[in-house]
């Protein structure tokens, strides 16, 4: 008799006894849980994002007025040095991870993740390469740029040790970066639910399965990079230094293809997150999930492959150049065509004007904004001019703050009540999104139009006889707005993390799994995972509810708690275990569509959380009609 | 009450916005880059201006598409959402344009760049125009010459051809640009020099007269800077006089100007190069040919009178007129 026979269908709390209850900060560090590594992804990611932003009003502080002496130029070096990396590796992509990482194993239905002690083991890494790179604070901070670029990061030219902090902290973070991706692209291989095919997967597990890609290709390139470079420094090799036949050229290479890779992340994050918050907020179905989900992956691959149009500069063969050029200038395809998809999708929809879909809007605006800005600079031509200057860096901010801050806020006021089973304070929300706002535009103007005057990037001081006073003035004031606008939105989580108003498991009216767990999921995620018929599972769902309530009124449940609703499929007839029925009375508001949820906060004049839409319908051909949906006997 | 004020806010951003854009041509000064003077500085100008139409043309587009389906599709009482999505095609169809745009683009830029790389010849007025100057040679590239050239040049023994501030017969005025940290150091062409006259190593023959941070060059002539780095990695940038270039130890990179205008033309490195790198500027002077002659005569006296000072010092251990040291 095999253990199949005796063994329930559905999960059991098993218990060898009673845990021992340990401190909660080893709880924190130690619980190998998707979930809970995410959470650690996620303080870091935020906690640098504040670090960044004070980095970038020191550095604005000093460049206030022409030739400032407020920091010397050995302390501005050390700043910027720390900054680039504080940008890219300590929060673009550690917040994308961390949203990725709690949010896509959810959508796809995983009851958990493949190699959780790996995912684990990447937060510690990731923490530990920020620790590394501060650390050295204490004694020689690095000082050889954003990107440590050699020569000038070998030996010969950083002597002190503040170089190898930056390598080993980068270069943690990196491999950290690859195990997560690992993880996570196992998960969504092996473990989506039944029915959850790729054409039914969300876009933003399509946007998280693209990031970890990109994470898996470029990440081990800058793992490597550091690696020669750290072997060039202690271990006299030649592989970066001119003087013995070195290449630094390659060092540049492998850098910018990691941090092109950061960028594209940044990007695909706020496309995803836009992706799921604009139908969920229009009350319709995304314009095309096809186009959405081509349009990302087709991000994901050429967006990385235009590394080389950070080079333009360099001695690089020209055929090179347009090669850089010419995927840049492809990403006009599949951008162009999410914006399309996403007027699509508001368009004829009833969109809930409330902070999450605010930061999406603000987030396309920004991208809109950075992403013109990138075009002019992918054309060989304007990239000689642009490049290294004040205004692609400004267009870069852009892209990052309104990627990695507006996009990433959007889908952190999105799936907060997820994460924490806790709202993320709106209004303050909405204070934080205009104060950056604001901020950004106020930093980021001025930037561009000093840029094409030709002010570099980097630079410790600027000059009275360039008359540009003005411009830097304004960019200062700018920068520490924004910086007050980021402490508002941090701030506001960390309160909120604590002290938010509880919330029910779906306070939006989602339609993709991660809205049917409890907030926060318990540990296995799911009691029940629903087969998939569609891109919709939870409106399948609601759908087959209603229509029974409607075929046959004598099964609706009342009352609603003492009879909780089916929301597995075919498990209806079997015995359910006490947790799973305390857990499924939490559940499915669904079965009570008049049901106040998510307490007053949607009180006014929303209209119930079931989609009134018409069966049958059709949604381009993937659900004949609702009553496709999970089947409920 | 508060949509209406959200509403506001938005249409008032996207008013800004289109402010912002329907102002430029008026005000174009302000965002327009730096006055070109070289014809690669103008061509790069040229294709800044279609960029930059192209995508506040898309930006604006988008913009507007994306605020009016949010002002237009709120969310009211009694109004049920469609569940309208893409018919078979859209997406090609809406992609098509988008692609042709990306296409006209990326040939529009491949022959600007080398159009901006093309070397035209020296104008009239320029320094030598006697002389055959049909030759057209493009920059930028990285051959093996070039390397070994810059290796001449790191050795500083390339030697003299030609009258002063000869140029190559029918090819463009060569100048060397070699970076250091932190500043740049401008080699000329057939420097009349004497052996063992002022060079830093003692002295060799065909010692060429340099300068640092400003460069003196004849107007209307073309020139080609051959550039290299001796350190780390460092960029040529002078707005008006065309785009960036690094400076890589080992690699010799090209850039090319004929300057329209005599004048000083600012620039600086862009490359972050350690706690010197804002502090290395650049000074294109451009001057008549006749006082580039002047001026390479004057620096040439005046490199030899300093060389001979130091080698006095050097040899005799005093300082000359003021006794031991």
């Amino acid at each position: 008799m095999s253990p199949r026979a005796v063994a329930p269908a559905r999960p059991e709390i098993v218990s060898h006894g009673l845990r021992r209850r340990r401190a909660g900060w080893i709880e924190r560090a130690t619980n190998a849980d998707h979930k809970s590594v995410s959470m650690l992804y996620l303080g870091g990611a935020l906690t640098f994002l504040v670090v960044a932003a004070i980095e970038l009003a020191l550095m604005r502080i000093q460049l206030i007025v022409p030739e400032g002496t407020t920091i010397q130029p050995e302390t501005f070096d050390r700043i910027l040095s720390v900054f680039g990396p504080t940008v890219v590796v300590l929060f673009a992509i550690p917040l994308a991870l961390a949203l990725v990482g709690y949010i896509v194993p959810l959508q796809l239905g995983a009851r958990g993740v493949a190699f959780p002690r790996l995912g684990l083991f990447s937060a510690w890494l990731y923490l530990a390469g920020a620790a590394v790179l501060y650390g050295s604070f204490l004694y020689r901070p690095p000082n050889a740029g954003i990107l440590s670029l050699p020569p000038l990061s070998t030996s010969t030219f950083s002597p002190t040790h503040g170089v190898d902090a930056w390598a080993i902290g980068v270069g943690l973070c990196a491999v950290g970066f690859t195990c997560f991706a690992i993880n996570l692209l196992a998960t969504a291989r092996t473990m989506r639910a039944p029915g959850m095919a790729w054409r039914r997967a969300p876009i933003f597990s399509w946007a998280g399965a693209a990031i970890c890609w990109i994470q898996l290709v470029t990440a081990p390139v800058m793992a490597a990079a550091l690696v020669m470079l750290m072997i060039d420094r202690h271990f006299s090799g030649i592989f970066f230094d001119p003087q013995q036949g070195g290449a630094p050229l390659l060092y540049e290479h492998f850098a910018w293809i990691f941090f092109t890779g950061g960028y594209v992340i940044t990007l695909l994050l706020a496309a995803g997150a836009i992706s799921e918050i604009l139908p969920t907020f229009a009350r319709k179905p995304i314009f095309s999930h096809r186009a959405a989900a081509v349009s990302i992956a087709a991000v994901a691959v050429l967006g990385p492959l235009a590394w080389m149009q950070n080079m333009y500069a360099a001695p690089i063969g020209k055929g090179f150049a347009f090669f850089a050029m010419l995927m840049a200038l492809g990403l006009l395809l599949p951008v162009g065509l999410l914006v399309v998809n996403w007027v699509g999708t508001l368009w004829g929809g009833a969109l809930r004007m409330r902070t999450a879909p605010l930061y999406a809007i603000g987030a396309i605006s920004c991208l809109l904004l950075g992403l013109g800005g990138e075009l002019m600079y992918s054309l060989v031509p304007v990239g000689w001019q642009l490049d290294n200057t004040t205004a692609a860096q400004g267009a870069t901010a852009f892209v990052v703050v309104g990627g990695g801050v507006f996009g990433g806020f959007a889908a952190l006021h999105y799936w907060f009540p997820k994460l924490t089973g806790r709202m993320l304070g709106e209004s303050l929300g909405r204070l934080a999104f205009w104060t950056i706002l604001v901020g950004l535009y106020v930093f980021v103007a001025p930037m561009l139009l000093a840029g094409l005057k030709g002010q570099p990037v980097d630079v410790q001081r600027f000059y009275d006889d360039i008359g540009l006073n003005t411009y830097n003035l304004v960019a200062s004031i700018g920068s520490f707005v924004l910086l007050a606008g980021i402490v508002i939105a941090v701030a506001n989580a960390a309160v909120s993390f604590r002290a938010g108003r509880r919330t029910g498991h779906d306070p939006w009216g989602g339609v993709t799994l991660e809205w049917l767990a409890l907030s926060p999921p318990p540990l296995h995620n799911f009691d029940a995972v629903p087969d998939v018929r569609s891109p919709e599972p939870l409106r399948d769902i609601r759908e087959a509810i209603r229509e029974r309530d409607e075929l046959w009124p004598e099964r609706r449940p009342r009352p609603p708690v003492a009879e909780p609703a089916v929301v597995g499929a075919g498990t209806a007839s079997e015995p359910r275990s006490a947790e799973e029925a305390a857990g499924a009375a939490a559940l499915p508001s669904e079965s009570v569509p008049s049901a106040p949820e998510a307490g007053d906060e949607r009180a006014d004049a929303v209209p119930p959380p079931g989609r009134a839409t018409e069966p049958g319908e059709g949604d381009e051909g993937e659900t004949p009609s609702g009553a496709g949906g999970a089947p409920v006997s | 009450m508060l949509t209406r004020r959200r509403l506001l806010a938005l249409a008032l951003a996207a008013v800004a916005l289109c402010a912002l854009t329907f102002a430029g041509p008026a005000g174009a000064s302000i965002i327009s880059p730096r006055a070109a003077h070289s014809p690669n500085a103008s061509d790069i100008r040229t294709a800044y201006w279609v960029a930059l139409i192209v995508a506040l043309v898309l930006v604006v587009l988008g913009h507007l598409a994306v605020f009016t389906a949010v002002a237009r599709f709120r969310e009211r009482r009694g109004i049920e959402p469609a569940r309208l999505t893409a018919g078979r095609g859209f997406f090609l169809r809406a992609g098509a344009p988008l692609a042709l745009l990306a296409a006209g683009l990326f040939a529009f830029a491949v022959i600007y760049t080398v159009k901006a790389e093309t070397v035209e010849p020296t104008a009239g007025s320029g320094l030598q125009a006697s002389a055959a100057q049909t030759a057209q040679t493009s920059v930028r590239g990285v051959s093996s010459q070039a390397l070994a050239q810059a290796i001449e040049t790191l050795r500083n023994t390339t030697p003299s051809t030609g009258p002063i501030g000869g140029t190559v017969k029918g090819g463009p005025l060569e100048i060397d640009a070699v970076a250091q940290q932190w500043v740049w150091r401008f080699f000329y062409p057939g420097g009349p020099t004497t052996a063992g006259t002022y060079s830093p190593s003692g002295g060799r023959a065909g010692d060429r007269t340099f300068s640092y941070v400003d460069l003196t060059v004849p107007v209307d002539t073309a020139v080609v800077l051959n550039i290299t780095s001796t350190d780390v990695l460092h960029r040529w940038f002078v707005p008006a006089l065309g785009g960036q270039v690094d400076a890589v130890p080992g690699h010799v990179t090209q850039t090319w100007f004929r300057a329209d205008r005599t004048g000083v033309y600012p620039g600086q490195s862009t490359e972050f190069s350690g706690s010197g790198y804002s502090t290395m500027r650049i000074f294109v002077h451009v001057v008549s040919p006749s006082a580039y002659q002047r001026f390479l005569r004057t620096q040439t006296a005046n490199l030899q009178a300093a060389q001979k000072y130091v080698n006095h010092v050097v040899t005799a251990g005093t300082v000359p007129g003021e006794g031991t040291p």
